[in-house]
């Protein structure tokens, strides 16, 4: 995937160029990090009719889970990973310089 | 039976099953964490943790040795316990850590510190708070018990 279209996933994911089982992937992993207590058998449902088998269900959930654990940590935290190797357009597309991105996110 | 055909129980280690090693390291995960930062600390930031993402009816499950009325308001209001001064450091901590981790800053980890906190005490801690923001969401969205 282009620099430029991670941007646009990151930024505002169903405005991005993805296909419909993308895009079912994505809404189900908005919904387990944003109001996990409101995921209901129709969620899982959505997900088998975009294509989708059990395992790779299981799989999307277990992948989405562990985004929510390591990125949380890092937040927790003050650290980053890889904080300098953001490509130049996904910089412009958030605003910041890379000199920003080298100060640590504690020194706020 | 959980939300997946291919896991017909309620047991979080059953989802494991199509996640070769991925059972054996979230056992070895959660073991270090419980007893690192002991098993009440644990479960206390397990049931806030449970409380901040609505899914209160997995508080029986997490709350370990805590009494189950504490364990209960600890979910729905932790800051109505009487609680030592390192614990609503850890819960407050916590709480922030799960509803809006993005904002955490140097000064919430010096108020840790300031309640005595070691920075190891802080990695197990911050590690405990993402590992039941891990669990709690897989398990609610499965529709199984979180450990």
């Amino acid at each position: 995937m282009a620099v430029t279209e991670v941007a646009k996933v990151i930024s505002n994911w169903r405005e991005a160029d993805l296909d419909d089982q993308e895009k079912a992937m994505l809404a189900f992993t908005e919904k387990f990090t944003l109001t996990p207590g409101e995921i209901t058998d129709e969620d899982i449902d959505r997900l088998r009719q975009a294509g989708f088998i059990e395992e790779q269900i299981l799989a999307i959930g277990l992948g989405a889970g562990y985004r929510n654990w390591v990125d949380r940590i890092a937040d927790l935290l003050g650290v980053e990973e890889n904080k300098f190797d953001f490509p130049e357009e996904i910089l412009r597309a958030f605003g910041v310089t890379r000199a920003q991105l080298e100060k640590s996110l504690y020194e706020d | 039976m959980s939300r997946l055909h291919m896991v017909s129980s309620k047991r979080f280690e059953d989802l494991f099953t199509a996640a070769p090693g991925a059972l054996e390291a979230d056992t070895a995960m959660r073991r270090l964490l419980v007893e690192k930062v002991t098993p009440r600390l644990y479960s206390l930031i397990g049931v806030v943790v449970a409380g901040c993402l609505r899914c209160e009816r997995f508080v029986e499950v997490l709350r370990g040795p805590l009494d189950q009325a504490f364990a209960a308001q600890a979910a729905s209001d932790w800051r109505a316990l009487a609680l030592t001064g390192a614990d609503k450091a850890v819960l407050a901590y916590a709480e922030k850590g799960t509803v809006d981790e993005a904002s955490v800053r140097r000064r919430d980890v010096d108020e840790l510190r300031a309640a005595g906190l070691s920075d190891e005490d802080v990695l197990l801690i911050a590690t405990s708070i993402a590992y039941h923001n891990y669990a709690i969401r897989v398990a609610v969205a499965f529709d199984v018990l979180p450990s």
